[in-house]
């Protein structure tokens, strides 16, 4: 087989439950030995997604491919692939090594071998000498890993893992990433990962694929995803962002010019996908803010500074708009800070925000009108 | 254009099998044993019946008329009467009992469960026979009483509507404790303790608080006391003395001694009926059917 | 003060409660313990003490075979009603079928309609079927009638079970048979269990149902003793179901016993566990 081939593929894939339109056109191709993340909040179909890979769900159209063969007439239990359930899904009548040893004793296999594989499963996820206990008896970390060994026992193509440190307490949580990490490098299998924490999607994927309302918004290394976000949710979802929504007002130099409803303009870098009149978003990290006493070139946004907030590393100030609506700016260090109360003129450095093309959220489409507000705005305030 | 979804996404031939194998018997059982049987109860109620107890196909209302008759209203009177005292007096007794048990300890309240049901094991109808030898004229309460001196001659308590409701309280309150004892023991005691902290006196709190919550469990030992109480004609039978007779032993001797089976069959609709009523009422006001199991 | 004065009043007030109720319960039982030992036939005045109705319940062949007959009854109708009743309440969960509603709803019926509906239809149905009256029929009839307790005690288990085990199953590789003999029964065996001794015991003590079933030929023990307390002729009743009692009793000391032990070994498996964590 072809080394390019990818090893898991949703051609066209939609899944509807009665009018409920949970995943909308699915195209995803995961490559053999790879860490990909569904990541998208609850409800958004990265779940139903996982369990149309296993084959607990059909796709109502398109069709799911493992290792390039359409499996839509194979059941769950002829699949190559395994998961680990969010609750983990032990049986609880049996013991350790008799969970561990489950998908080997279904396949029939010698009773000598099915020993030494339990055996080296547990020492592979460290739980040597459990083999007896009831799951009852194990804490929510050790019921993890005879989880992730009983799924790997069947040595699957693909393991699927359904939010599975979901359960576990923050501290726990980020051992377990860093585990799991090396578990598949050492491996070599592809891991298809679904969670809602972004953090955890960050750390431990190859590639993340950002899920809102059954559309995939973005599918990209998590460098790329974080740094470049495609759409005004994921730059929302992923990280922290100020959003500022405004309309494309017409160039400026180099520049375009975006105004927002409140008598607001920003001048950004030029993008030849938007035009005058569009309706925009304006997304930019916390960090990537900066303030400034004096007025600021291509800038008009003004601020009053509400709040100081201790992070420990770092200190978040908030900025109160005129609309009500507030900003954060993360300061570090010996960064300087401005009092509560002052009024600051906010600024970015160019590149460093991102601006999406809405579909329509604005209320006022007349430019002309938005110019208006502007030059008022700065005619009062300036 | 949208394309057609996958005929796969319908039951494959596998999932059918398993769903007749699993389905099926119960299915199958239901419909034999429970479903028809009832429809050829009611329609069995609508038939004449002819001399010897043949029954005659032909439609009649005849015997729901006959219950009207003075002599059959009177059963149906009597049956309400024991019936609802039997019921009264279970609850008045099994609740403070199930009050009890869930402030004790798990295990203690396991054993007094059991303790409770131990006679309904070995079997409440040879042991309700000693309501004989204890409610008698010269039987052991009658003579005790008039040892220490609170009456002088003894009085009729056996064959009386006493005694059965002795008997039938005897049968049915070890089953009416147990939904009481699961909603007591499931009500959040915070709430207790929120309305005596909000300045509500115990016994207010009993009403307003307590008793609304645990409802559900009351109603289900209405249920489980009240049903069987109508159609259980043994004990009538036993304790009875041939003075009082409930609809059981009514529908009982339509079809053992009688043979006038539409009559009966009349009689077990009305019954059923009026249970159905009453269970609905149950699960309108939110109670589990399954409680009554 | 005040609060702990009226929980002292109300704990008087239901110790009482529970006195009244256990000597209402156990009189009766401790009358029929003694009269089992009573030197009279007729069971109504104390005569001095015999054994001897010991003696003849168990050379009362007859009474024996009707035990036998009893046990047969209660063993097949249980067997009968836990099958039909573990596989329905399983696929029922799982499946969805036209009418399925109408046949869930109709399990209860047996439950909440007085036995003696349950027992006058079936009759009639026998009778309308032409089927004669007998072994099969009492069968059928007591497994009509416990079928949805077993029912409703998987159910009560299934809903308490994790369903991803039996993903986990087919995911794992089980076919569906696989799964249900090595998942999903044994986690709901304790249901079937508890179902399957409710229904043994509610088929040995059965009465209405079977006695509007039975024919002349034959007899289960509660329509036995049930004719005999009638007449009033009870001693070697008496005996037996003193022998019952007290089989009872030792049974749960027994439980008492074992449980005790049982507990304080998980207790401290449970601390062992909890300090390898």
């Amino acid at each position: 087989m072809n080394e390019k081939q990818p090893i898991v593929q949703l051609v066209d894939v939609q899944k509807f439950y009665g009018d409920n339109h949970v995943v909308k056109n699915c195209n995803l191709d995961i490559m053999p030995g790879e860490f990909l993340t569904l990541l998208g909040p609850s409800g958004c179909g990265k779940t139903t997604t996982l369990r149309m890979i296993s084959g607990f769900e059909k796709p109502t159209y398109g069709e799911v491919r493992l290792g390039g063969q359409n499996v839509d007439q194979i059941p769950p239990f002829k699949r190559n692939v395994n998961t680990v359930f969010q609750n983990y899904a032990l049986f609880p009548n049996m013991n350790v090594a008799d969970n561990v040893a489950y998908g080997l004793k279904v396949r029939k296999r010698p009773k000598s071998e099915i020993k030494k594989r339990v055996t080296e499963m547990l020492k592979l996820v460290q739980l040597e000498g459990f083999e007896k206990r009831k799951i009852a008896q194990m804490s929510g970390g050790q019921k993890q890993r005879v989880a992730i060994a009983r799924a790997l026992i069947n040595e699957p193509k693909v393991l699927l893992l359904d939010e599975p440190l979901g359960a576990l307490d923050r501290k726990l949580r980020k051992q377990m990433q860093i585990e799991l990490k090396q578990l598949q490098k050492k491996l070599g299998i592809t891991f298809v990962f679904v969670t809602h924490d972004q953090e955890e999607a960050l750390t431990m994927s190859d590639r993340i694929a950002v899920i809102n309302e059954g559309e995939i918004q973005q599918l990209d290394t998590p460098q790329k995803i974080y740094d470049e976000p495609a759409t005004r949710f994921v730059a929302d979802f992923i990280g922290e962002s100020n959003i500022i929504d405004a309309v494309a007002m017409g160039e400026d130099g180099d520049f375009l010019r975006v105004g927002t409803e409140n008598g607001q303009a920003i001048s950004l870098m030029a993008d030849s996908n938007i035009q005058t009149g569009d309706a925009v978003s304006v997304a930019v990290r916390p960090q990537n803010m900066q303030f400034s006493l004096e007025p600021v070139d291509h800038f008009s946004i003004k601020g009053v500074v509400s709040d100081h907030i201790f992070m420990g590393h770092m200190i978040k100030m908030i900025v109160k708009l005129n609309d009500g609506s507030t900003v954060r700016i993360n300061r570090f260090g010996e960064d300087e800070l401005a009092p509560v109360g002052q009024v600051i003129n906010l600024y970015w450095e160019p590149g460093k925000s991102r601006t999406f093309r809405n579909k329509s959220w604005f209320k006022t489409n007349s430019v002309v009108d938005l110019q208006e507000a502007v030059d008022e705005a700065n005619a009062t305030h300036f | 254009m949208k394309p057609t979804p996958h005929t796969s996404e319908k039951k494959s031939l596998k999932d059918r099998l398993s769903a007749i194998v699993l389905c099926g018997p119960m299915t199958a059982w239901s419909l034999l044993f429970i479903v028809v049987p009832i429809v050829i109860l009611a329609v069995m109620s609508f038939m004449t019946k002819g001399a010897l107890g043949v029954i005659v196909p032909k439609f009649t209302l005849a015997n729901y008329k006959a219950l009207g008759d003075k002599v059959y209203l009177n059963v149906i009177v009597q049956s309400l009467i024991i019936a609802g005292w039997t019921t009264g007096l279970t609850i008045l007794l099994g609740y403070p009992f199930a009050t009890a048990m869930a402030r004790m300890r798990a295990r203690t309240s396991g054993v007094m469960m059991v303790l409770l049901m131990i006679p309904m094991w070995v079997s409440g109808l040879v042991i309700i026979y000693s309501f004989v030898i204890l409610l008698n004229h010269s039987g052991i309460i009658n003579t005790f009483l008039m040892h220490i001196g609170l009456i002088k001659s003894p009085k009729s308590m056996l064959y009386t509507n006493f005694s059965v409701i002795c008997g039938m309280l005897y049968m049915f309150l070890p089953f009416a404790v147990l939904p009481m004892y699961s909603s007591i023991e499931k009500l959040d005691h915070n709430l207790v303790e929120a309305s005596q902290d909000l300045g509500a006196s115990p016994v207010r709190t009993f009403f307003k608080v307590t008793l609304p919550l645990t409802s559900p469990g009351i109603f289900a030992a209405v249920i489980l006391t009240f049903i069987p109480c109508v159609g259980y004609y043994m004990v009538t039978d036993m304790l009875g003395g041939g003075t009082s007779m409930l609809i059981g032993n009514l529908i009982d001797r339509q079809f053992t001694i009688a043979r006038n089976w539409p009559f009966g069959a009349a009689l077990s609709m009305v019954l059923a009926i009026v249970i159905f009523a009453m269970v609905g009422i149950y699960t309108k006001l939110g109670g589990n059917l399954d409680d009554l199991g | 003060m005040k609060q702990r004065e009226n929980r002292r009043a109300s704990d008087v007030f239901l110790k009482i409660v529970v006195a009244v109720v256990m000597i209402f319960v156990y009189a009766p039982v401790a009358v029929m313990v003694v009269y089992s030992f009573n030197n009279s036939r007729a069971n109504m005045i104390w005569l001095g003490f015999t054994t001897q109705y010991y003696k003849q319940l168990f050379q009362d062949q007859y009474l024996w075979s009707i035990f036998g007959t009893t046990l047969i009854i209660a063993a097949v109708a249980t067997a009968i009603g836990t099958v039909v009743g573990t596989l329905g309440a399983v696929g029922f969960r799982k499946h969805q079928f036209f009418g399925k509603e109408l046949i869930h709803y109709s399990m209860y019926f047996p439950i909440v309609i007085p036995e003696i509906v349950l027992g006058v239809a079936l009759l009639l149905f026998f009778d309308r079927m032409g089927i004669a009256l007998g072994m099969p029929t009492i069968i059928i009839g007591n497994a009509t009638l416990i079928l949805p307790y077993v029912y409703i005690t998987v159910n009560a288990r299934l809903v308490g079970m994790d369903p991803s085990i039996e993903e986990a199953s087919y995911d794992l590789g089980a076919d569906r048979g696989y799964t249900f003999f090595h998942v999903i029964l044994p986690a709901i065996m304790p249901g079937v269990l508890s179902g399957a001794f409710m229904s043994f015991s509610l088929v040995l003590d059965e009465l209405i149902v079977t006695s509007f079933l039975a024919s002349a030929r034959i007899t289960t023990l509660p329509i036995k003793v049930y004719s005999m307390v009638k007449k009033g002729v009870t001693p070697e009743i008496n005996a037996l179901s003193t022998i019952i009692l007290f089989v009872c009793l030792g049974c749960v000391a027994a439980w008492l016993i074992v449980g005790g032990i049982k507990q304080k070994r998980e207790r401290e498996a449970r601390e062992r566990a909890l300090n390898v964590d």
